[in-house]
């Protein structure tokens, strides 16, 4: 995982929680970077996982709706580095649709050894269903973009899963539909 | 409040050492970047300096490529492709000479730009120079050095010397065989590509192996070149051939013509001596017939004024012109006269006639195809073959009227007297020849056939070969047939032939029909 996501999640943690809190959460992870995140370096998934874990924890609340909360929080700060086509996107199903196609082959671009989850697209005009797939199964970060993108272009959007990697599918059926 | 404060204050410190730990790895990462960044940067120019090195070197293949096709000779070939290897290689004179079969130095060929022209040491090496020095090498040992290597490289010309004495120009010394011909008795004819530099420093390797590989294509061109170069003469020499052949058919139609002339020659002589002798005759009978008559009107001479005005005058005068007359036989001498007159303008006619179709069989010099009638050229023809087939040979003619087609007066008559003749020699007991001249289908149709003693069916297929004949020595020249079929063809005619043992044989001769327009 790119270090740019941990510290993503340290400003989420921080705004809604405290610097406290992010420091006991490093604290009591024991994580192999001991905390210190470069956002060009890659990290193991696995500290994401324990840090999760922690704040779920303390915060009482289930690790999808966490995920959710900063896939939403995280939308705005990835959109700025976005590239252009994509910024010019005339609506949320035109930006969903780039981006397998041009958001991460840009991303390839600037990291080529980044580990990016794949989209295939099923759209049926009034709902758009995206197929996820990706060993970290994080499709719940997956759901909080789309929401944070929904945001963005002022459109109403319910997002649902039909299936998912953490119920034993290969893949994940995230169905967005337009009202 | 204050363990809330020291909680913060302990978790700032720490967020604050993490900051700065992290601004550190940014900092060596930004070195490894910016090292990355560098190398890349270094690399990037050494591939565009090998890029720009083999853009020029492509070029330079290019245009070899592109120029070799276009030159005429294997000469132009070699010293353009001297001259843009100069250029190439900036600070060399390149040469091209052959080691022939015998190990002699052929074909020498000296290229140097204007630049290198101006050095000192260049400025001398010249192509005497250049044949001078090849003269004291070993040119069969450095042939045999130069077909093992079979590839560019340098070459110690001093290794090779002949006269171990003679002192070689300090000259370092590049050579590329082009190529090998091999010849039946493995004898070999080497061309080589030799470049001369005064000083190590100027050779670019890189553009030899450059040249080099344009080694094959070279060989290629020149090859190709010169086999273009030896089918061009060869078309030359094949066209002149068939000139020659062209005006030696041309005179051997006209010899066979001659020779048609002489063997008809006796019987157009006579032909022409029986209306001359009945002519000579009648003139002779003519000239007593007028002595006669002169003296018929002999009293005529005495008559004066005083005869014509006394009547016993006028009488004696009739008198004696009655008794002339009569004794004379004068009105039998004006009949007479009027059929001799009437015969010999005959026969002077049937002279004139022979002597027309003598001179249109004759002519040599048209061969232009004009509007002629078939059934006018074949009586012209039996005409001066008329004395041969006079006694014991009946001729039979059906020829119809306007027959036109396009040809020539003189060769069809040639075609004509020579098919005439050939019935009568396959006749020799005499016999009857049936000429038929029909117009049908938008064709002319001339059966020529005889009733005599047949072609053989393995003569059949040999009658228009030149020079076949079945006649006796000294009585053929075999070139009849052969020249009325190459005529024939020159009048897009068909010719058949049916022949059978004992019955006889018929030529059918078919031609296109002639129309207004096609002139």
């Amino acid at each position: 995982m790119k270090g740019i996501v941990f510290n993503q999640l340290q400003e989420f943690v921080e705004s809604e929680h405290g610097i406290v809190l992010w420091d006991k959460a490093l604290t009591a992870c024991d994580l192999p970077s001991q905390g210190v995140y470069v956002s060009t370096m890659n990290y193991d998934d696995s500290e994401l996982q324990g840090l999760v874990g922690f704040f779920c924890n303390h915060l009482s609340v289930d690790a999808p709706t966490l995920v959710r909360a900063f896939g939403e929080y995280l939308f705005p700060r990835l959109f700025v580095m976005a590239p252009d086509q994509a910024k010019e996107a005339k609506n949320l199903k035109a930006f969903l649709l780039m981006i397998e196609d041009i958001i991460h082959v840009e991303v390839r671009k600037l990291y080529p050894d980044a580990s990016l989850p794949e989209f295939d697209y099923q759209d049926n005009n009034q709902d758009l269903l995206m197929l996820y797939r990706s060993p970290r199964k994080l499709c719940h970060l997956s759901e909080g973009l789309i929401k944070g993108a929904a945001t963005h272009y002022q459109e109403k959007v319910s997002i649902k899963q039909t299936c998912c990697m953490h119920h034993g599918a290969d893949h994940c059926a995230i169905e967005i539909t337009f009202s | 409040m204050s363990d809330c404060k020291d909680e913060l204050i302990a978790a700032l410190e720490r967020s604050l050492g993490r900051e700065r730990q992290a601004r550190k790895i940014s900092e060596v990462q930004l070195e490894v970047y910016s090292r990355d960044i560098y190398e890349s940067n270094v690399q990037l120019k050494a591939q565009t300096k090998e890029v720009s090195y083999k853009q020029k070197h492509l070029a330079f293949l290019t245009g070899l490529a592109e120029n070799i096709w276009q030159l005429e000779t294997p000469q132009a070939l070699l010293e353009n492709y001297l001259k843009e290897c100069c250029t190439f290689l900036s600070h060399s004179v390149a040469t091209f000479f052959e080691i022939n079969k015998s190990n002699q130095v052929s074909q020498l060929i000296l290229k140097k730009t204007e630049d290198i022209a101006q050095h000192p040491f260049y400025a001398t090496f010249d192509i005497a120079t250049l044949s001078h020095m090849l003269q004291k090498i070993d040119m069969k040992a450095l042939k045999r050095h130069l077909i093992k290597k079979d590839s560019g490289h340098y070459v110690e010309l001093s290794a090779y010397l002949k006269d171990t004495h003679y002192c070689l120009p300090n000259l370092h010394v590049h050579m590329q065989p082009i190529y090998r011909n091999v010849d039946q008795a493995d004898e070999d004819n080497l061309g080589v590509m030799c470049f001369f530099y005064q000083s190590h420093n100027d050779i670019k390797e890189l553009k030899l192996q450059t040249i080099n590989t344009f080694r094959p294509t070279l060989a290629l061109a020149l090859q190709r070149k010169r086999a273009e170069y030896s089918m061009r003469n060869k078309v030359l020499e094949l066209e002149k051939a068939n000139n020659n052949l062209t005006t030696l058919q041309a005179h051997l139609v006209e010899s066979e013509k001659l020779a048609s002339l002489g063997l008809l020659s006796a019987g157009i002589a006579h032909e022409i001596n029986n209306p001359l002798g009945f002519v000579m005759s009648n003139l002779d009978t003519m000239q007593d017939y007028l002595t006669d008559l002169h003296t018929a009107i002999s009293p005529l001479d005495s008559i004066t004024p005083e005869t014509l005005n006394s009547p016993d005058g006028a009488y004696n005068l009739a008198l004696a012109l009655k008794q002339l007359n009569d004794s004379l036989e004068v009105p039998y001498l004006l009949k007479d006269s009027q059929e001799i007159l009437d015969s010999s303008l005959t026969g002077l006619h049937r002279v004139k006639e022979i002597v027309a179709d003598l001179r249109v069989f004759s002519r040599m010099d048209n061969h232009a195809l004009v509007k002629v009638d078939l059934e006018s050229v074949i009586s012209r023809s039996l005409n001066m073959v008329s004395n041969e087939l006079k006694y014991e040979y009946h001729v039979e003619t059906a020829l119809n009227k306007d027959c036109y087609i396009l040809g020539n007066d003189g060769q069809l008559q040639q075609v004509f007297i020579n098919l005439f003749m050939n019935a009568k020699h396959s006749m020799e007991a005499g016999g009857k020849l049936k000429i038929s001249c029909v117009s049908h289908d938008e064709r002319v149709v001339v059966c020529v056939e005889d009733n005599g003693h047949g072609i053989k069916e393995k003569d059949l297929k040999e009658i228009f070969t030149p020079f076949f004949t079945t006649k006796a020595p000294g009585k053929g020249t075999g070139l009849g047939l052969s020249i009325s079929y190459s005529i024939l063809q020159e009048h897009h005619a068909e010719i058949e032939v049916k022949s059978e043992i004992g019955k006889g044989t018929t030529f059918t001769l078919t031609f296109a029909v002639y129309y207004e327009q096609r002139c």
